[in-house]
């Protein structure tokens, strides 16, 4: 990783870079002339056009520097930016103003007078959401970037404050080491409403230092999965399920790391067959990235103890032509625990509803998303045992990776986080 | 009991510093790889899965490998080339994913191929003879865990070179630094050299003992030291420089008087580095660096994942992957310690700390 960007100050901020100071403000800015949300999403919808037009120079050079930063393929980052800002236009945000941001009968609404947003990991756009629902709130924003991601919400701040710096002024994206007690508590004084992710160890120590009326929206440890039953078993749902797999490398809270077939085995397997030449292809397209030491013995470990399971008739295994490209596992036996990384999928077969929620005992309450593919007549049943398993998004296989970012967050609307309701009575 | 068996003991106890020239070890590794294929049958299983088998490896360095984790298949699976009723002894790993069900197990008949490589290496590598010493245990012994192979090594180390004198200084409630506080003024009183033999975690916490009420000794020349298991679990790891300037400040042990021990119980030899850290296999052990990704040997210099070849591993695998990461050097390699695991990213760490909490 290469040194950190430069911070992205408010235009008209002439202090130091020192976060509490920008923070400080920032928290000064509410009150003052400020675009309404409203106009704020015809800016911000003009900007995400440009990012999102064909041959965008600002997708390209963000492409550019994540590739050259992460690693990870340049056409899977430019259909994840590509697709992410599209969903961001100036009519979809003009709904989110009319449904989410717009005064009741009887009501006021003020934007939170700070926002303080803590970022982690490294799959681009995660979190970025929070940074462009902040601004069309017109709520002065302190974003603080992933230390393994710095890059898109560096560059997305910059393009901006060039393209409208009225809307850029209540935004600052600047770094600093985690667990800075001080600064940390200092922040969490000022501000009005904190989104965080991370661990949960490090939601547990922020949260901590947050005032207490500050509204809080932490979003911790959580995995994904993929439901498949025999009826779902396409090869549009073995294509999809590859796509979900490989972007991001299974990075994201949000990628499968299991695969729940309900079908006898030999579905099973020849699901597993599909999804392999799945990977296999589309790996072509979407090379993995590289991988440290410690990841690729990771997967080392995950397929020897594959390897001796399916030597031993207990499972199978499908494996690509290139030194740890990708893995499928069969292994009737596994649960959670079994789940790989870095493209290395474990396929377990259950006998329905019941049994996938015994296999997911070990994790229970951290579900995230699962993608569902399975007969018209199976979803009902399927959806509510997801649902009353703690799955927070059903989305179908290849879409994973791709939400909504305009869509509530683990359940939660980040919108309702970023404003105040005021009664305004007689 | 197999005349390779008896070729290797003897290939043993001729002496851990008389070389096995690489023709005669490439022999001996191919023979010995036959005697596993045609007895063992989860790593047979596993040699066909992959299409190896005696009749086209024809190369010491391209027989399969058996992953340290696979030994933690559960009792179900247990690679071993003597049938059930001769499995006589059962040494169990301490590291787990699983819970304690998911400790690796490893069932010998008997240990004269494990004590001959042991004893002969010991005493090459930490005596520079096999005069006896009086030996100060700070570790495991047979009598009080019986699954650790480490607490066998000790016990026979202890047997076959312990001088009158020597003892044990650790049980199931831990260091018993009284007794040890006792034996080593005995010895310093005496004038009788020591060998203090132990895990580095027990001797960090009775060095920090001794220093915080201002022990210290001066033993005898001819005394020396062997740590094992690294200095990482400790709530300061110390640098191993920092730590030999430790010993030496304490016992009055220099540095080159000093080894590091790195075996584990999937291995029935073990590697001892000297102050430069250099970890030297026996004869009987080839030791490849190789690139995790592709499993071919590291580029110079570069770190990587090590594979042993150990021919006293005659009754479980000979081919043991690892997770352990070094870097090849002149005589050996330097051990760099365990593969982390892959880095926290973010929020989705739900798993890795499933995991974790079932370690811990």
């Amino acid at each position: 990783m290469s040194a950190s960007p430069a911070p992205v100050l408010p235009p008209a901020y002439a202090g130091e870079a020192a976060p509490l100071a920008v923070a400080e403000y920032l928290y000064a800015q509410a009150g003052k002339p400020h675009p309404t949300p409203p106009a704020a999403a015809e800016m911000l919808g003009d900007l995400h056009a440009r990012w999102a037009a064909p041959g965008s120079a600002l997708r390209a050079e963000a492409v550019a520097a994540l590739h050259a930063s992460s690693g990870y393929a340049p056409r899977l980052l430019d259909e994840s930016l590509r697709r992410f800002f599209r969903r961001l236009s100036a009519p979809r945000l003009r709904r989110v103003v009319r449904r989410e941001l717009r005064p009741r009968t009887g009501e006021l609404i003020r934007p939170a007078r700070l926002t303080w947003v803590t970022a982690a990991g490294n799959v681009p756009v995660a979190s970025l959401s929070a940074l462009i629902l902040a601004t069309l709130a017109g709520a002065p924003c302190l974003y603080k970037p992933a230390s393994a991601e710095p890059i898109l919400p560096t560059l997305y701040a910059r393009s901006l404050a060039e393209s409208a710096p009225s809307l850029a002024n209540r935004l600052a994206v600047i770094g600093w080491r985690g667990g800075d007690a001080d600064l940390e508590s200092a922040l969490g004084r000022l501000a009005e409403t904190v989104i965080a992710f991370g661990s949960d160890a490090a939601l547990e120590s922020l949260r901590s230092r947050i005032a207490p009326g500050a509204v809080w929206c932490g979003f911790g440890h959580r995995y994904s999965i993929a439901c498949v039953t025999s009826a779902g078993m396409t090869a549009a749902a073995a294509r999809g399920t590859a796509r979900d797999v490989c972007a991001y490398d299974q990075q994201g809270c949000m990628s499968p790391l299991l695969c729940f077939c309900a079908a006898d085995s030999s579905a099973t397997a020849a699901f597993g067959e599909r999804l392999a030449l799945a990977l296999a292809r589309l790996s072509r397209r979407w090379p993995r990235r590289p991988l440290s030491l410690g990841e690729a013995a990771a997967i080392r470990r995950l397929r020897a103890g594959v390897e001796l399971r399916a030597a031993l008739g207990r499972g199978r295994q499908w494996l690509s032509e290139e030194p740890l490209g990708w893995t499928v596992a069969l292994l009737p036996e596994a649960d959670l625990r079994d789940a790989g990384r870095d493209r290395s999928l474990v396929l377990i077969s259950v006998s329905g509803e019941d049994d996938l929620a015994a296999r997911l005992r070990p994790g229970e309450g951290r579900l995230s998303t699962a993608s569902l593919a399975c007969a018209p007549e199976e979803r009902s049943r399927w959806t509510q045992r997801l649902l009353t398993l703690g799955a927070t998004r059903l989305c179908a296989p290849g879409r994973m990776q791709f939400p909504n970012p305009l869509a509530p967050h683990e359940g939660r609307s980040l919108c309702a986080s970023l404003i105040r309701r005021i009664s305004v009575g007689r | 009991m197999s005349r390779l068996e008896d070729r290797l003991i003897a290939q043993c106890e001729r002496g851990a510093d008389v070389p096995l020239p690489e023709e005669d070890f490439a022999e001996l590794a191919l023979e010995v790889f036959r005697y596993q294929y045609e007895r063992c049958a989860p790593y047979r299983a596993l040699c066909r899965l992959r299409g190896a088998s005696p009749a086209n490896v024809p190369d010491w360095r391209d027989i399969p490998a058996v992953h340290t984790d696979v030994f933690k298949a559960g009792s179900a699976t247990v690679f071993s080339t003597v049938p059930p009723a001769e499995r006589r002894l059962c040494y169990r790993t301490t590291g787990t994913t699983r819970g304690p069900a998911g400790r690796g197990e490893i069932r010998l008949p008997d240990t004269r191929l494990y004590d001959a490589s042991l004893l002969s290496h010991f005493a090459a590598r930490v005596l520079s003879g096999d005069a006896p010493l009086r030996l100060l245990i700070v570790g495991p012994t047979a009598e009080r865990f019986p699954q650790s192979s480490l607490g066998h090594m000790l016990t026979r180390v202890r047997e076959r070179f312990g001088a009158p004198g020597s003892g044990v200084f650790w049980s199931e409630k831990g260091l018993q630094t009284g007794c040890l506080i006792a034996a080593l003024n005995r010895a310093e009183e005496e004038g009788v050299p020591v060998g203090i033999l132990g895990t580095t975690g027990a001797l960090r916490l009775f060095l920090d003992d001794a220093v915080e009420h201002g022990l210290r000794w001066s033993l005898a020349p001819g005394s020396r030291l062997m740590d094992t298991g690294g200095d990482k679990g400790a709530a300061t790891p110390l640098p191993r420089a920092l730590l030999l300037r430790r010993y030496e400040a304490t016992f009055d042990i220099a540095p080159a008087q000093v080894v590091n021990e790195y075996g584990m119980t999937e291995l029935a030899s073990q590697f001892y580095a000297g102050p430069e850290g250099v970890m030297q296999p026996p004869p009987w052990v080839r030791t490849l660096v190789l690139d995790a990704e592709t499993l071919r040997p590291a580029a110079p210099g570069e770190p990587g994942l090590l594979r042993h070849y150990d021919l006293a591993n005659l009754h479980t695998v000979m081919a043991i992957q690892t997770d352990d990461v070094g870097i090849r050097r002149a005589g050996g390699f330097e051990l760099l310690g365990r593969a982390p695991g892959a880095p926290p990213r973010g929020c989705s760490l739900a798993v890795e700390a499933l995991r974790r909490s079932e370690r811990s």
